[in-house]
């Protein structure tokens, strides 16, 4: 067993870890949801079939519910985000970090049906087996991700974004 | 955008994501880890199913040679999620893929145990010069502390430790006390900048490029920073203000050497030398019409940097428990003052003052919420022979209040127009002072001050 999960990891940690990296976003907490999700396989690890299908299933629950949990306790401020002052790297970093910015928006289940559809390839049947939900809802959400990001990449504003807030009130604050 | 474009922004995303050297063996030794951690989970719980007796027969049998008695210090309890996302991060720094560092760390770990916290996990171990610096998570289900451990010795000898309250962002080391580097890490995912420590007038500051989600200070540099995550500032300020170690336990409190040291420390940090003296300490009994809290009594401390315009000020005021830190106050120039909110038990919240006149007003610093803000308590520091002060607003008196011990509370609207005149006993006028409202915003120093966690 410790030998056939060895050379699994060995040859299939970078597919996982690129695939984690889309969902999140970040590389670190894309290094975490790998590893959090081949522990879990670890301890089942001679009873899974497909153990890729397995490692995306858990990697796309777990951020699910990470995003839900991190979710509910973010709050949107109006002071702009620092990259105003980032230097420009020329146009293929501006668009990786629009398109990386841009899928921040989406929320996670959504970012997981364009990243199984169009990175892992799947079809919409296999990704609703995977998501535990209809092909149609794939279809539907996919098609909805796709215009999310343009209207995003294109500086459109969403009718239902949130209004900003600046933090609690203190007696202070009305002068 | 069409399917064909967002395949080619995957891959192109996706492209420079690389493996770190050994994910199988990364991958063990977090097995490793978490392992380790339940076993110590369960065994906490044996222990606390047999009883204070029969644990003490168990834990005769285990190895016990350089070992300290369980602390059982159940540490804080973490309602931050970006603290979590910190605690459950991987480890950084040039040490973080050395196992045989990983097992000395375990090892020196294991023999200062706390099965309140049974789990483990490195968050950061790097070596500079010689001098390895670590960072460690301890934590349970709900609570958790960090511990910063350095040692120059392989844990033979070790240099320095330090507890600090799990927050989203960690300042640790030694570099504002000592002379050694100062460790700034925060969540994944998230940015590190930073800024000269004091800015020019009027000129907008200049950040660095994001250095990553940590970043080592040299010996002696204490910049102001400023963390971006996934798009938002979260937090920004200078880095001594961002220092935070858990609140320390003394069993006799002393608020206003507290009050000094922390002045002292801010204004090292902050490159300005005055000489503090403590200006006004005492018990004052707070709660006005509109105060945040319910009427209580608390010490407050004044401590400035000499006396007049542009000295720096900072106020102290201690909780109702000892050595709870509500809020602190701290201006450079008392002419004008801005709300600064920290953290719920230890906080930065700058004042309203007038300076250098025979009378001083302070706008006194109160918890709402978990979070600090400014009440309608104006603290009012008197000449000698004052026993009364009278607050008035556009000719008409809004508040009264008679003198204790050189000083007296009024409660006073925020932003209105108001003169504090002070009178002695024969209602001769012996000093007045105009009340001059800070700007509006969470400021230090005129500059923004960011906590948005």
């Amino acid at each position: 067993m410790a030998d056939d999960l060895r050379d699994f990891v060995r040859t299939r940690y970078g597919d996982l870890l690129r695939t984690a990296y889309l969902l999140t976003g970040s590389p670190h907490a894309a290094e975490d949801l790998v590893q959090a999700a081949l522990l879990r396989a670890m301890r089942r690890w001679s009873t899974i079939d497909d153990p890729m299908a397995y490692l995306r299933r858990a990697m796309v629950n777990q951020r699910t519910n990470v995003w839900r949990r991190l979710r509910s306790r973010e709050v949107v401020t109006p002071a702009p985000p620092a990259a105003a002052s980032v230097p420009d790297h020329g146009d293929s970093v501006v668009n990786r970090a629009e398109l990386l910015s841009a899928l921040g928006t989406l929320p996670a289940r959504m970012r997981a049906v364009l990243v199984l559809r169009y990175w892992e390839d799947l079809s919409e049947t296999e990704t609703a087996q995977l998501l535990g939900c209809s092909p149609g809802t794939v279809k539907s959400q996919a098609s909805r991700g796709l215009a999310r990001l343009r209207g995003v990449l294109e500086g459109t504003p969403r009718p239902n974004d949130e209004p900003s807030f600046n933090g609690p009130s203190f007696v202070g604050d009305n002068r | 955008m069409s399917t064909e474009q967002l395949q080619r922004g995957f891959a192109d995303l996706a492209g420079d994501v690389v493996p770190m050297d050994d994910p199988y063996g990364r991958l063990m030794r977090r097995a490793h880890r978490r392992r380790f951690g339940r076993i110590a989970s369960a065994l906490a719980a044996v222990l606390a199913m047999l009883g204070i007796g029969a644990a003490a027969a168990l834990v005769a049998v285990l190895p016990t040679v350089g070992t300290r008695p369980d602390s059982r210090d159940p540490g804080h309890v973490v309602t931050s999620d970006w603290a979590w996302r910190l605690i459950n991060s991987p480890a950084r720094g040039n040490l973080a893929d050395d196992d045989d560092f990983a097992d000395r760390l375990d090892r020196y770990l294991s023999r200062r145990p706390n099965s309140a916290l049974p789990q483990t996990r490195i968050l950061f171990a790097e070596d500079v010069d010689g001098l390895q610096l670590a960072v460690v998570a301890r934590y349970s289900a709900t609570n958790a502390v960090v511990e910063s451990v350095s040692t120059s010795n392989n844990f033979g000898n070790t240099t320095g430790e330090e507890q600090l309250r799990p927050a989203p962002t960690i300042v640790t080391g030694f570099g504002i006390v000592s002379g050694g580097p100062t460790l700034v890490l925060t969540p994944p995912g998230c940015g590190v900048s930073t800024s000269a420590p004091i800015a020019k007038p009027g000129v907008a500051r200049v950040w660095s490029a994001p250095a990553g989600d940590w970043l080592l200070l040299p010996a002696g540099e204490a910049p102001v920073i400023r963390v971006g995550c996934e798009g938002t500032i979260r937090q920004q300020g200078p880095v001594a203000i961002v220092h935070e170690a858990a609140p320390r336990q003394v069993s006799t409190p002393d608020p206003a050497g507290y009050a000094v040291a922390d002045f002292e420390q801010l204004t090292r940090a902050l490159q300005l030398s005055p000489e503090p003296s403590v200006a006004w300490s005492g018990e004052v009994t707070l709660g006005g019409p509109s105060t945040m809290d319910n009427r209580e009594t608390r010490t407050l401390v004044v401590v400035r940097g000499g006396r007049g315009a542009g000295q720096p000020l900072l106020c102290y005021l201690a909780g109702p428990e000892p050595n709870a830190w509500v809020a602190r106050e701290f201006t450079k120039n008392l002419s004008r003052s801005d709300p600064v909110d920290r953290s719920p038990d230890f906080s930065l919240v700058s004042t309203a003052v007038t300076g250098g006149g025979a009378v001083e007003l302070i706008r006194v610093p109160g918890r709402h919420e978990g979070r600090v803000g400014l009440t309608e308590d104006l603290l009012v520091l008197v000449p000698s022979g004052a026993v009364r002060v009278e607050a008035s607003e556009a000719g008409a008196v809004v508040g009264r209040a008679g003198v204790v011990d050189g000083a007296a509370v009024v409660s006073v609207r925020m932003g209105s127009p108001t003169t504090v005149l002070a009178y002695g006993p024969d209602d001769a006028e012996v000093g007045l002072a105009d009340l001059v409202e800070p700007a509006r915003g969470e400021r230090l120093f005129n500059e923004l001050l960011i906590t948005n966690w």
